[in-house]
């Protein structure tokens, strides 16, 4: 019993440190003086769900995001 | 690199038009994308890792999931064979993050062999494993390595 303890703690505690790993949704970069591209990685399907949105930034958070599929 | 990506975008954009606009206010940058709701379909081939109990464990998940951004919720019926316990279903739910690969599930399970099967997995990706505990006869516990494939995603 211990012993599963101690794999599962390993198993999470390796799970932290993944998850730790930068910003989870990869990278954001300015394209003009509103807009955003956000790119939504894919650790899951190695790069299968990957994408990018363009989004308008303003005060209030983002609005109008536009996906393109796999760039 | 601002520049580079700006023409990838822009090259994108020519060869495959962008979705529909949202107007959504987005404050959360993890609720960015569509909102989907589809049908869950989850295939498991998971090995004890005990090797004096009934190896495998070939199971599916049939129910709906609910995709927001980067997250997913799936709520379904588990069934198929449960190694040691034999053939059982019932019911298990999983919070899954597309940008980290991470999942969780729980589980709750009733088998020919056991009343009461609670589980708990988790894992990276296609890979994982998982605990099942039966508290109604002493807290056996079964811990499995398994591989997943999830045909419902996969369709979005």
């Amino acid at each position: 019993m211990t012993k599963y303890i101690k794999l599962i703690t390993t198993v999470i505690f390796l799970a932290a440190i993944i998850t730790l790993q930068g910003c989870a949704y990869g990278s954001i970069t300015a394209i003009n003086n509103n807009q955003v591209v956000i790119m939504r990685q894919d650790g899951f399907l190695l790069g299968a769900l990957r994408k990018a949105f363009v989004c308008k930034a303003n005060t209030s958070g983002l609005t109008q995001c536009a996906s393109l599929e796999n760039p | 690199m601002k520049i580079k990506l700006s023409v990838l975008i822009l090259f994108c954009s020519l060869i495959s038009p962008p979705a529909a606009y949202s107007s959504e206010n987005f404050l959360n940058i993890s609720d960015i994308g569509p909102s989907v709701t589809a049908l869950d379909i989850d295939l498991d081939l998971g090995i004890s890792v005990k090797t004096e109990e009934t190896p495998l464990f070939i199971r599916a998940r049939i129910g709906k999931f609910w995709m927001k951004g980067s997250n997913v919720l799936a709520l379904g019926a588990d069934f198929g064979s449960f190694g040691n316990y034999g053939l059982g279903g019932g019911i298990e739910g999983e919070w899954l993050s597309i940008s980290t690969g991470l999942w969780f599930q729980g589980k709750l399970l009733s088998s020919k062999k056991e009343n009461l099967i609670t589980g708990l997995g988790l894992g990276w990706s296609l890979l994982g494993m998982e605990a099942l505990i039966a508290p109604l006869k002493g807290n056996n516990v079964t811990v499995l390595a398994k591989v997943r494939l999830p045909i419902g995603l996969l369709s979005q």
